[in-house]
């Protein structure tokens, strides 16, 4: 077994890296304008059926600070400098619990201006083990989130497998029909579209790839017995999602950063590892 | 993702806002924006048919009998009846558009089908229109 000095050490590496990572994909949402400051005076909100995020909203927190821009700037400058925080210092439970909230806003601002709830939420379940000074809770909670990501990914398989449309050749074509078609009404037309268009009428090879996701998706089953593949089963869930990104045009960006914790889960044990004094 | 069944044929439709008779373009932004754009569209225009009514408006008429409790449920969870004017203009500028008193704004919805391994543009509906009155 590793000393604890030794091991803490490499959990602090693989955090920062992770956190590292977690920055660049929030870089990208504030680059794309998707930050609390872009929604002031957006006043569009829609929900499906989530109490939690009504909850939110039922509070007025999300509309006073979208009340107000100088607080909104104030808020998407805090995330940023958190985040700085913890890559400097990334076992810090204090920061981890401002960040937290303050990403779960933003969470919800975001998720009640787009209408529906994105499957990208990594960029918060990446945070619940630090929430915790305790070093058995921290264990458990890691333990939680990365069973969770697994079970995010075999669930996925499972629809697939339970609705039949695993057997029907031609239910990939019918899906992406409706995924370029702003891009057929503006004419931007790319390898992508061409892609798109060839997999609609090509509906062998759509099916194939259909599958292949599935059965992609389905190797998070092997998280459930060893931890000794989580690297591969790491790459398998970027594949994927890259993938995905190009035929279906659904980017990972704010999910990254949480599978690459597989990259490093044998130095997330918590056992026997103490918290920073 | 995706093991819903579709529409077995190749129909499909998309919504878009046009600015002085200009489409409004989103494809050329980044992933992550034009998401955005795509889905708060889509979800504004359906808003605009439904005259205002969403799974909130529909969820909470059903279940709370308090109209004072109803209410101020409502405020806080649906989009105020101005929204109709402004969450156009919004979303003009949200694509770093000028717009200044004057200029007209359109919502339409436009269908496609798919015909010899290219999608048709069959046919298009004016969702709302308006011109624009306030600049914030």
């Amino acid at each position: 077994m590793k000393n604890n000095s030794t091991l803490q050490l490499r959990q602090i590496s693989a955090y920062r890296i992770v956190f590292a990572i977690l920055l660049v994909e929030i870089l990208i949402y504030f680059f794309c304008d998707i930050h609390i400051a872009a929604f002031v005076n957006n006043t569009f909100i829609g929900f499906e059926q989530d109490p939690l995020l009504w909850f939110i909203y039922f509070t007025g927190l999300p509309q006073l600070i979208l009340s107000n821009s100088y607080l909104s700037y104030f808020i998407d400058i805090s995330i940023l400098l958190l985040l700085m925080g913890l890559i400097a210092r990334p076992l810090n439970s204090v920061l981890a619990i401002v960040l937290f909230l303050i990403l779960f806003i933003f969470y919800a601002v975001f998720t009640a201006h787009l209408g529906h709830r994105n499957y990208q939420s990594g960029y918060l379940l990446i945070l619940l083990p630090l929430l915790f000074r305790n070093v058995k809770s921290r264990q458990i909670v890691f333990e939680f989130t990365r069973y969770f990501l697994l079970f995010f990914y075999i669930s996925a398989a499972f629809f697939k497998f339970k609705s039949g449309s695993f057997l029907s050749i031609d239910h990939l074509s019918h899906a992406i029909v409706n995924q370029f078609t702003p891009y057929f009404l503006e004419q931007a037309n790319s390898i992508r579209t061409a892609f798109n268009l060839y997999l609609i009428t090509h509906h062998n090879l759509a099916s194939f790839l259909y599958i292949t996701a599935a059965i992609l998706e389905f190797s998070a089953i092997i998280g459930f017995f060893t931890k000794k593949f989580d690297k591969y089963l790491a790459v398998i869930f970027l594949l994927f999602h890259f993938g995905n990104w190009f035929i279906m045009d659904i980017a990972p960006i704010g999910q990254i950063a949480f599978i690459c914790t597989l990259f490093f889960s044998q130095y997330f044990a918590w056992k026997n590892v103490n918290p920073p004094s | 993702m995706f093991s819903n069944n579709t529409a077995k044929d190749f129909s499909t439709f998309t919504y878009a806002l046009k600015l002085n008779g200009n489409i409004v373009k989103i494809t050329d932004d980044f992933y992550l924006k034009k998401d955005f754009s795509e889905n708060s569209l889509q979800l504004f225009s359906k808003w605009i048919i439904a005259d205002g009514n969403d799974l909130m408006t529909n969820l909470l008429e059903r279940k709370i009998t308090d109209s004072v409790k109803r209410s101020s449920y409502l405020k806080k969870l649906t989009p105020p009846e101005s929204t109709i004017g402004t969450w156009p203009v919004w979303f003009v500028k949200f694509h770093k558009l000028p717009v200044v008193v004057g200029d007209e704004i359109e919502v339409w919805k436009y269908n496609f089908h798919l015909k010899e391994k290219a999608f048709i543009l069959t046919d298009s509906t004016l969702v709302t229109e308006q011109i624009v009155t306030d600049e914030k």
